[in-house]
Formats: structure tokens, C-alpha cells, sequence
């Protein structure tokens, strides 16, 4: 059954992305697309603690700047090879949603969503202040080009086959840990988590995972941000990055499979093709999450699931 | 003396200023079938609260043969193959039936989680024992054909039907049952019976909450009666129910 | 560095910013006491009234005190629309439904103030300011004497309210079990729109007399979000009196902090003293026990 394989139904994206890429497109499309492919990841990122466990995390911001900051750090004092700093930022950002997860996942889900965003915040007023490792407000310029295993591009077109090759990788995690033995654990503790403990689970460690997981994914989105637009400063931990995450994940469908990857390619790509300004663009999005809420609790990807399975019966 | 396989010394827990077990003190006899009633609002459901983990009780303790459970946490409590089912319905709505069962069999596999995520043959190889087992547990239930629908779907005798099979599929020592045919029409009633006395002799041990009195003189050898906390008695079926105290207390307070 | 006048001047500020702190987060515990819903607008109901009042007094002309009385019954409107839109249409699903909602009201406010009013801050000025006096040897600053008698001010009245008010009843009611209300006749609508009417006028109320004192900017609801849930949950979720208390001793805190250290070093107390508290008593000082 190929149309129901997982595996190679994530590959319309890429193909749709090489497609455009290969009709020689303009600078700014090939952005687009690229920016877009990050949001991918950042999206699986919400999608796997939101969508899977229903946490609402409003801390993914958190994670994707310290996987940039890291990143860059580790070029500019190091000047390693960027396979091996990769590694080294998704351990980093691995070991922080530990240390956020801990104690964020023990409270209530009213008090957890409000962590979650006050650690953003707060790794926000430290970026701002401790200058002498973030330059503070300065933020990092001219961070160097990636050089993996001497390999280095800053071409346009090499980004997008580096960044598709990422968003294949994410994607390919999140199929294995959903169809996977554990994903049924993410299923059990979301749908009666007293349940699961009761049979058995030890639900903190199963959401500890999964929020980890999550972490190492908007790190690793962060890393490739930081050497791409060759510039990041504390604003990257802010609320922006969040708002959009939620209209793509949750208007693309935080219950489906690959709602959030649509979410993050529409979102992305709609808004510049229609050439939005930021603050009409935010007011935009604020009324669609709105009536979204209002009519499609469970996304619009939930909606047409559903259609489909009426017309199964 | 049969030996005990649960033994409770002086359990209190109190909320709101309520004590809803008071002191309470018994052993539960291995290889048997003990029930346990009560009237509305007696602490029998807080009872199994504190021995399952849900609720962290005041003072005394607990063994499960032999080691000190008290304070555990409940998915602790439940690897030590002391399972408890819940009053209110809880199945896992959006899985299948079967997954519903495998999912049990899945949180006593040992495996961490990293290594489910890989996958592997050990991985496989399970799931498979966890699916034959299953579907042997489905057919006693005769739940068999629907395997494959979700869980909420289930009408209210059919879910609580699942529970006690998900109950089995953890290989229990003992079983806690909370009011398990509550709202039950008399002939599932009746096959839930047999279910339970084909599991006890195939080595499992239940402690039942019931308000049907037939269902706990049929099954049990040993009943407790619980009133405002405290155990007023305990015996035979025949024994406590004929008791002027259990009556009193069943006239004073609900009617059976 | 331990000068006596320096530590009073410190208390004083403390104690003015943390009333007012404490007056803006009563809205926000008020709406998780009563509807068990987390309202992420809150941030943007002070800045729009901040915003609203340098309209009135910036192109309406009018002075300090009608701004005040004009921004109160249009921050009663806009708590009125945010039920309506966000809390009310989601009572009875998952709160996170309700944490998205009104985000995006916030989202929603936060850019319509950005496109009329620009990213640059801006500046309210009050006769008030100018007026400062002198009592041995502390400087009392007209703007923030006023801010503390108008929050105590206001913070009696909605204790007032609360009490002997028949909706006040029913918003207590409400809070210990909405079943029961439900089953003696209590309208939960009308109580749910009253509790976030009541939450959008006493915050713009912070708002409004908060304003002269710092520039005015459309993100700075994210900082107010940020403060107003640290005092709620280290006053305790659904706690009026634990709000207020929670408010001045963070106030004072923040003042001490940023006189003898950095503001930076403020904000960062501000979040560890609300991990702890999570950590140690997650109900907070006076959660679950006193709803007054």
C-alpha cells in the first residue's frame, strides 16, 4: 500500500520544494522555501508534545534559541566541523529539555503552560544581559558558513538540499517514535494518563522523553537557523516564532500525521506570497486562530480525518 | 493459617477534614477471593486509593507479600502485579480493544523506552505474545469480533468487560476490583462471575467491592464489611451478612 | 549602601509598584478562580488601556481624569467582547482551547495597537508626576501616591463586591463548584462575563494609573503576562487576597533587586521565586483555601 506508507508520503514536500527549485526560481523563492523547511521541523517539534501528548508547550522558542546561540557559539570560539557541533547542540538542547522538563512536567497542565513560556522569557532577559556571552542586544553577525566534513555552502540551492535533507530526518524520527511501541504509550497517557500509571506507566518518564525529543528538534531547527540567515540576537526566544508555530500546527491539525508539515509550508509560503506586513499578518493569524478555536477545536487536518473515515464506513 | 498475601496494619487517611479510613487493619488471605462492602460514602473506594498508590494515606502500612508498599507510586504498585480497576469506566477511548489490552501487556514488557522506539526482534517477539494473549483473552470475553473497533465505542457492558480483561493482561497476582458489574444487566452479570472464577483458579487473587450482595456470596470466601472507615467485620459471606451490625448499618445508611 | 533612606525610598516604590502589581493580577486569578481558564490576553487588557489613555489625553485633549473615566467603560466593553469571544464558546472543552483563544485576541490586540499607534514607544505625562513632596527626607512622587491610594481604593471596592454583592456570591459560588450552580439556578454565562468584565477594569485600572511612569510600547503586555502570573501563582491560583499580597511582596522584591542589582537580576528573581513555589507548595500561598 504505497499511498499509506508514512515514510514516503513525507516526501511530497521535498519533491514539491526540488520541483520549484529545479525551474530556477528566484532568490527570494528558494528563501521561502527554506524558511519554510525550518518551520517544518519546528513544527514536528510543537506537533510531537502538543499533538501526541497534548502539552501545550509554549517553550519551543526556548530550545530553538539555544540550539542557534549554541551553534554559534561553537563555530565562532571553535571552528569545528559542523556534523560534530550538530551532534554537540542536539546533546545540549537534549540535556536542557531535561532540565526545563523536570520540573515544568510535575505541575499541573494550567501551570505547565505557563512555565514553559516564562523559561522562553527568561532565557530571553539572560541573552539580553550576559553580554559577555551573547554580546547581548548586538546579537551574533556574520556567523561563518556551515562546513561539514569540509564540505561548506552558502548557495541557496545547497541550503535547500541541506535543510530537506533535516526535515526528512525529522520526519522520519516522529513516523518511527509514532508508529513505535512508545508512540502507544504517548497515546495511552494522553488519552487517561491516571490509566496508564495505574497499568504500569511511568507516565512523567514517557512525557519527559517525548518533551526532550521535542527540544532536540527545535535545537537542531535553531542550529541551521543561526548559520543560514547569519545572524541571531535574544529576539529569536520571543513570542513570534510561537505564534506562528501554533496557527501551523494547530490549524494544519495537531491530531494528523502530517498537519503541522502542511501548516508550516502554508504559512509560511501564504504569507509572503500575499505580501503581508508583520503586524497585519499577526492580526491575521489572531483572528484565524480564533475562529479556529471557535469552530475546529481539533484543527482542520482532525476535520477532513474524519470526513475520510465517514466515507470509509 | 493460610498466609496473607496483603497485609494492612492501622491505615488512616483523612481529606477535608473527613476521615475516610480509619485505622483499618486485615489480611487478605492468598488464594482466595475476598469482597468487600459497604455503604455509600464507607471509604471503600479511598481504601483502594491508598493501596493501589493513587492517594497518599496518613499512617500505617502495607505489604504485599512481604514488601512495604506504602507510599509507592501507582505505576510502581501496579509492577508489582497488584492491579486495581476504577469505579468509573477507564478504558483508553481513541485505542482498539486489542490495543487497549496489548498497551497493558506493553507497560510490563521491561523494555525502555529508547529501545521500543528502535524496535528490534525482543521488541516484536513480545508484541507478538502480547497479541496472542490478547486475542485468547478477547475470545473468553467474547469480545473477540469487535477487536478492532475503538474502545468508546463500546457500550457501557462491553467497556466494563475490557477493563477486566486489560486487568488480565498484566499476569496479576491480585486484582483489585472496584464495584466490577456496577449498572450491569444480570446476564453479563452472570458470565463476568464465570470470567472471575476461571481466572482465580488459573492463580489469580481478587479483593471485589460490590454492593450485589450475590455476586459477593457466590464468589467470595472471605467477606469485609466496611462502615465510616472502620472494619465492623469480617467472615463468611453468610456470616456478615447475616450480622445484626451489617444489617443496621445497610438500613441506616444506603439500601443494597 | 545600607543608607535607611535609600531602603524606605526602595520600600516605598516597592510597595506602590506592588500594588498596583497585585490590582492588575486579581483580574487574571479572578478568571482561573471562577472558570478554571488561563487568560493570555490579560498582558494585552493593560496595554490597550495604557494605550487607550495616552489616546484620550494625547489626541482627544482631555485631562488625566476624564482620560481615566473614558478608558474604564471601554476596557468593561473589550472584557465583555474577550468573553464572548474566547472564554465563553470554550467553557466546557480542554483549557488549552482556551489558552489559544485568547492568545489570539491577544495577538489580535497587540497588532491592531501596533498599526495604529506604531512600535515606538510613546509617553502619557499627568499633572501628577510633577508633584512630589518631601516627609523626612522621602521623596513621595505625586503619580505613584496616587496609584497606591487608587489601588487600594480598588481593591476594596472589588472586595466589597465580592462579598455582599449577589454576583460576587455567585462568583464565589461559582469558584468552589460550577455543577452545584448550575443545579441552583446560578447563570454561569452571566457569571463568567462579569468575572473577566470585572478582571479588564481592574487591570486597566493598573494600566491606566501605572502608565505616566514608564514608556508606553504594544509588547509590553508580554512582560505584564509574564509578572501577572508569577504573583498569581506565588499568591496562590484563584486567590484575590494571596494576588494582592503575592503583588506587594513582589513589588518590593523587584525594588530591592533592581536598586541594589540590575532589573535583569529582578525579572530572573521573579521567575526563580516562582519555580520554587511551584516546586515546594504548587497551590501557592493562599491558593485553595481563602477565595477573598
Amino acid at each position: 500500500m504505497i499511498y499509506r506508507n508514512p515514510y514516503l508520503i513525507m516526501l511530497w514536500w521535498p519533491i514539491l520544494a526540488l520541483t520549484i527549485a529545479l525551474t530556477g526560481p528566484s532568490q527570494y523563492i528558494l528563501h521561502i522555501l527554506i524558511i519554510a523547511g525550518i518551520y517544518v521541523i519546528l513544527a514536528q517539534s510543537l506537533h510531537l508534545v502538543l499533538g501526541q501528548l497534548g502539552l501545550l508547550s509554549l517553550g519551543i522558542p526556548a530550545f530553538f534559541g539555544i540550539g542557534a546561540y549554541a551553534e554559534t557559539l561553537l563555530s565562532v570560539h571553535f571552528g569545528m566541523d559542523n556534523l560534530l557541533s550538530l551532534v554537540l547542540v542536539a546533546g545540549i538542547t537534549f540535556g536542557s529539555a531535561l532540565v526545563i522538563g523536570v520540573p515544568s512536567l510535575r505541575l499541573s497542565s494550567h501551570s505547565f503552560v505557563i512555565v514553559t513560556l516564562s523559561f522562553a522569557l527568561l532565557l530571553q532577559v539572560i541573552a539580553f544581559h550576559w553580554i559577555s556571552l551573547t554580546r547581548g542586544a548586538l546579537g551574533f553577525p556574520d556567523i561563518p558558513a556551515p562546513s561539514v566534513l569540509g564540505f561548506s555552502w552558502t548557495d541557496k540551492n545547497a541550503w535547500l538540499i541541506a535543510i530537506l535533507i533535516l526535515d526528512i530526518l525529522t520526519f522520519a524520527v516522529f513516523i518511527r517514535i509514532k508508529t513505535s511501541r512508545f508512540g502507544r504509550s504517548l497515546a495511552a497517557t494522553k488519552g487517561n494518563e491516571d490509566l496508564a500509571r495505574a497499568v504500569g506507566f511511568n507516565t512523567f518518564r514517557v512525557k519527559l522523553l517525548a518533551f526532550a525529543i521535542s527540544g532536540t528538534l527545535a535545537g537542531i531547527a535553531g542550529a541551521a537557523y543561526a548559520h543560514y540567515i547569519t545572524f541571531i540576537d535574544p529576539n529569536l526566544f520571543g513570542f513570534s516564532v510561537t505564534e506562528n508555530l501554533l496557527i501551523m500546527v494547530v490549524l494544519g491539525g495537531s491530531g494528523t500525521f502530517f498537519g503541522p508539515m502542511i501548516g508550516a509550508v502554508v504559512f509560511t509560503v501564504l504569507p509572503e506570497l500575499l505580501r503581508f506586513s508583520p503586524e497585519f499578518r499577526t492580526l491575521l493569524y489572531g483572528f484565524l486562530l480564533l475562529v479556529a478555536m471557535l469552530r475546529f477545536p481539533r484543527g482542520l487536518g482532525e476535520l477532513t480525518s474524519r470526513i475520510r473515515r465517514e466515507k470509509q464506513r | 493459617m493460610t498466609e496473607s498475601i496483603l497485609s494492612v496494619r492501622d491505615l488512616t487517611k483523612s481529606y477535608y477534614g473527613v476521615t475516610a479510613v480509619d485505622n483499618v487493619t486485615f489480611d487478605l488471605p492468598s488464594g482466595e477471593i475476598t469482597g468487600l462492602i459497604g455503604p455509600n460514602g464507607s471509604g471503600k473506594s479511598t481504601l483502594f486509593d491508598c493501596l493501589s498508590g493513587i492517594s497518599e494515606a496518613d499512617g500505617g502500612t502495607v505489604s504485599l507479600y512481604g514488601a512495604q508498599i506504602l507510599g509507592e507510586k501507582p505505576e510502581a504498585i501496579a509492577q508489582r502485579k497488584l492491579i486495581r480497576t476504577f469505579q468509573n469506566i477507564t478504558i483508553f477511548p481513541d485505542l482498539s480493544l486489542i490495543d487497549n489490552m496489548r498497551v497493558v501487556a506493553q507497560a510490563h514488557s521491561g523494555f525502555g523506552f529508547l529501545r521500543e522506539i528502535a524496535g528490534g526482534s525482543a521488541v516484536r517477539k513480545h508484541e507478538a505474545q502480547a497479541t496472542l494473549l490478547a486475542n485468547h483473552l478477547l475470545e473468553e470475553i467474547e469480545l473477540f469480533e469487535l477487536r478492532h473497533r475503538k474502545a468508546g465505542e463500546m457500550s457501557y457492558g462491553q467497556q466494563k468487560l475490557l477493563v477486566m480483561g486489560m486487568a488480565m493482561m498484566a499476569h496479576p497476582r491480585l486484582v483489585l476490583f472496584d464495584e466490577p458489574v456496577a449498572g450491569v444487566n444480570p446476564t453479563l452479570i452472570e458470565k463476568m462471575k464465570r470470567h472471575i472464577l476461571r481466572w482465580h483458579s488459573a492463580g489469580v487473587d481478587f479483593f471485589i467491592v460490590e454492593h450485589n450482595l450475590r455476586l459477593i456470596m457466590d464468589l467470595c470466601s472471605t467477606v469485609l464489611m466496611l462502615d465510616q472507615g472502620r472494619i465492623l467485620t469480617e467472615g463468611s459471606p453468610e456470616a456478615v451478612v447475616n450480622d445484626p451490625r451489617v444489617i443496621e448499618a445497610y438500613l441506616g445508611g444506603e439500601p443494597v | 549602601m545600607f543608607d535607611p533612606l535609600f531602603v524606605a525610598q526602595l520600600l516605598l516604590n516597592g510597595l506602590v509598584v506592588g500594588a498596583a502589581y497585585g490590582l492588575a493580577a486579581i483580574g487574571l486569578t479572578l478568571i482561573f478562580g471562577v472558570l478554571e481558564k488561563v487568560n493570555f490576553a490579560h498582558g494585552e487588557l493593560y496595554m490597550l488601556a495604557s494605550y487607550c489613555l495616552y489616546a484620550a489625553v494625547s489626541f482627544l485633549g482631555l485631562s488625566y481624569p476624564l482620560a481615566v473615566l473614558l478608558v474604564l467603560p471601554i476596557m468593561s466593553l473589550v472584557g465583555y467582547g474577550l468573553s464572548r469571544a474566547a472564554i465563553l464558546p470554550n467553557m466546557e472543552r480542554p483549557f488549552e482551547v482556551t489558552v489559544l483563544s485568547t492568545l489570539a485576541v491577544a495577538m489580535i490586540l497587540q497588532s491592531i495597537v501596533r498599526l495604529s499607534a506604531g512600535s515606538t514607544p510613546v509617553n502619557v505625562d499627568t499633572v501628577f508626576e510633577t508633584m512630589t513632596f518631601e516627609i523626612a527626607g522621602i521623596l513621595f512622587f505625586g503619580q505613584r501616591v496616587l496609584i497606591l491610594i487608587v489601588a487600594v481604593l480598588a481593591i476594596a471596592g472589588f472586595a466589597v463586591i465580592l462579598r455582599y454583592s449577589r454576583i460576587g456570591l455567585e462568583m464565589r459560588a461559582a469558584a468552589q463548584n460550577r455543577l452545584a450552580c448550575q443545579m441552583v439556578g446560578i447563570d454561569l454565562k452571566r457569571v463568567a462575563n462579569w468575572s473577566v468584565v470585572c478582571g479588564a477594569v481592574l487591570t486597566g485600572i493598573a494600566g491606566v494609573t501605572m502608565a505616566p511612569l514608564f514608556d508606553l510600547s504594544p509588547d509590553m503586555g508580554v512582560e505584564i503576562v509574564f509578572k501577572s502570573f508569577a504573583v498569581v501563582i506565588i499568591g496562590g491560583m484563584g486567590s484575590a487576597f494571596g494576588a494582592v499580597i503575592a503583588g506587594v511582596i513582589l513589588g518590593v522584591v523587584e525594588a530591592f533587586t533592581t536598586g541594589y542589582g540590575s532589573v535583569a537580576m529582578s525579572e530572573a528573581l521573579f521567575f526563580i521565586m516562582m519555580i520554587l513555589v511551584l516546586l515546594v507548595r504548587p497551590h501557592g500561598l493562599f491558593g485553595r483555601t481563602v477565595r477573598i
